[in-house]
């Protein structure tokens, strides 16, 4: 499943770009791949992910994924691209802060049962969040927030994984950890990831660097 | 786990207002409505407590007519006019007693005897109550005769008391020999009689109409006047109507006051009813836009939570359902609710409505249940279109 990005240039961007890999020219995300995108604050990567997942629609240009443009999606087209297909981590996590972590996982999870309970389990014992399942979010860091965010939206089949930011409040080791869960879980489903990232530590294991 | 995310997790107070609200609402809707159901009910039923099926009509004495010689009586045709107006369903004239008769009762064993010179009247069986079993007079027959009830009450509580004469009971006075005597060409004819019945309705003394045709036939006066017939009774299938009541007044008849009274005091009812009716459907009004509030108020608290579950993934059905399983649940709880306080307030109604002599049912007619329903439903499709909209719109 392609992410073809033709002569799209958000319109708050327009004037601003020049120069770019993705905005205002003809892109392809190929499937299966990896891409890290590289950016400093407001070059458009949460605007990026933002547009490819459906949450902003004020570009010109159309962004085709398997053959659709994106703007010609109902309501109900969406729901089944995010609940399939697609797969994104908010950079503001958007979690529910007055549900325990596990319920926010579990209520994602039950839209499509992709993972067992003991499968989500084993998930939070390998970034350490195993014993915040009973805590509400909102009494959580954001580091361990971002953790439950990254488990929430794996549990779900996906042909792109879109994040955005991912690792912006974790020590190297977590990122790491992180960085491991989320190769193992692309490869499972020969899925395709699109990371931003501020430019951190975390530069390896990407088919393609981007700056846009 | 969505009535955790969706639903109040506080707020629990605006949520009893607004059941409250609404049940009152509703509430002020459906019982004016059943009250004008049971009255409009009571005022076409066929029993003879409050219902003024039966009109007896009479002309106003007037001066005029006092000078004049001749009787004040309905003609043939002003009868046959009468019975051509609205609501009419029968009508016939008394027919009185075209020769001169007096009663005696006496009880003998010295008692003394009451005579009285008296006034006979008749109308056909079927617009008598209390219709006594030997209703049927042929010559060498007793004569059974119908009195007002009054006439027995008048006896009682005000005549014999102030004479110092015992107070007799109906039964008593069922067994009073009784004569009614007959002149005929200076010739006196006495027939044997008994007082077989009281009637509440009629207020004259009445006689089987074979023995007034058989007397007028054989014992009428040698001038020779033809009475005409100087009241009528008269059957209305719903005496209050405007049509009717006017005419009557237009032609200067007069008829039971009190029956008139129960017009009127129909049409007030009526009012009354009708005004409360407006007011609940006001109130209706004002508490559905209450609900309305409420389910925008809930969705507005919780546009973080919609909006996140579209993203993660949710479809728009999927919480719209959600909203509308809980909103359908909250309508029909007070709708339940609605029905059990007005099946509860009916018998007490109907009570309190008995102390001043109406007789309500005390069930809950149909039309009021579905009235509820089609209110209910009514908020619900409201509130749940603009839900499907808010939404659409996170």
């Amino acid at each position: 499943m392609k992410i073809h990005f033709e002569k799209v240039i958000p319109i708050p961007l327009q004037g601003f770009v020049s120069d770019s890999k993705v905005w205002a020219t003809d892109y392809i995300f190929e499937s299966g791949k990896h891409y890290l995108v590289n950016a400093e604050s407001g070059k458009g990567k949460t605007t990026l992910l933002s547009v490819v997942y459906g949450l902003r629609s004020d570009y010109e240009g159309s962004i085709i994924i398997n053959g659709k443009a994106n703007k010609a999606n109902s309501y109900n087209d969406w729901a089944a691209l995010r609940q399939n297909k697609l797969s994104m981590m908010f950079q503001d996590l958007r979690l529910f802060p007055t549900i325990t972590s596990l319920e926010n996982i579990i209520l994602k999870n039950n839209l499509t049962n992709h993972y067992t309970l003991d499968d989500i389990i084993q998930m939070t014992k390998q970034l350490n969040v195993v014993s915040l399942m009973d805590r509400r979010c909102e009494t959580l860091s954001l580091g361990q927030q971002q953790r439950i965010a990254l488990i929430r939206c794996i549990c779900q089949p996906f042909e792109w994984l879109l994040l955005d930011e991912p690792f912006s409040h974790l020590d190297m080791g977590n990122a790491n950890k992180c960085m491991e869960l989320i190769m193992e879980e692309c490869r499972k489903r020969n899925a395709g990831l699109i990371l931003t990232s501020l430019g951190e530590y975390i530069q390896e294991g990407f088919d393609e660097k981007i700056e846009i | 786990m969505l009535n955790k995310l969706l639903f109040l997790d506080r707020g629990k107070l605006q949520l009893s207002i607004v059941i409250g609200g609404t049940l009152l609402g509703l509430l002020l809707l459906l019982i004016p409505l059943q009250l004008f159901l049971d009255f409009r009910e009571l005022l076409t039923q066929k029993t003879d407590l409050l219902n003024p099926q039966y009109m007896i009509l009479n002309k106003e004495v007037t001066l005029m007519g006092m000078a004049s010689d001749k009787k004040q009586g309905f003609t043939s045709k002003e009868i046959e006019k009468l019975k051509k107006q609205p609501s009419v369903e029968e009508i016939a004239p008394f027919t009185a007693n075209n020769f001169y008769s007096y009663g005696v009762l006496g009880f003998g064993n010295g008692v003394p005897e009451f005579q009285t010179d008296l006034f006979l009247e008749s109308v056909p069986d079927k617009f008598l109550d209390n219709l006594p079993s030997n209703w049927q007079w042929q010559p060498g027959k007793d004569i059974p005769i119908i009195l007002p009830t009054d006439f027995i009450n008048l006896y009682n509580f005000s005549f014999a008391a102030t004479h110092g004469l015992p107070q007799v009971s109906k039964s008593v006075v069922k067994m009073a020999p009784f004569k009614i005597v007959v002149d005929s060409m200076g010739k006196q004819i006495e027939f044997k009689a008994h007082i077989s019945g009281f009637s509440d309705r009629i207020n004259t003394i009445i006689v089987p109409l074979q023995f007034l045709e058989y007397g007028n036939k054989s014992f009428t006066k040698a001038d020779g006047i033809e009475n005409k017939p100087g009241k009528i009774i008269l059957k209305s299938n719903d005496p209050t109507n405007a049509a009717l009541t006017n005419y009557i007044a237009h032609c200067g008849y007069e008829t039971n006051q009190e029956l008139l009274r129960n017009a009127r005091l129909a049409g007030v009812l009526r009012v009354v009813a009708s005004a409360l009716s407006i007011l609940g459907m006001l109130i209706v009004i004002l508490s559905a836009t209450g609900f309305f509030q409420f389910a925008q108020l809930v969705l507005n608290r919780k546009a973080y939570e919609v909006k996140t579950l579209l993203q993660l993934g949710f479809y728009p059905k999927t919480i719209w359902s959600y909203y509308f399983k809980i909103f359908s649940i909250i309508l029909s709880s007070v709708l339940v609710l609605s029905f059990i306080i007005i099946y509860l307030f009916k018998p007490w109604f109907a009570q309190f409505a008995a102390n001043y002599g109406f007789e309500l049912n005390d069930g809950v007619s149909g039309l009021t249940v579905i009235s509820g329903i089609v209110v209910v439903f009514i908020y619900l499709f409201a509130t749940m279109a603009n839900l499907w909209r808010e939404v659409l719109r996170s």
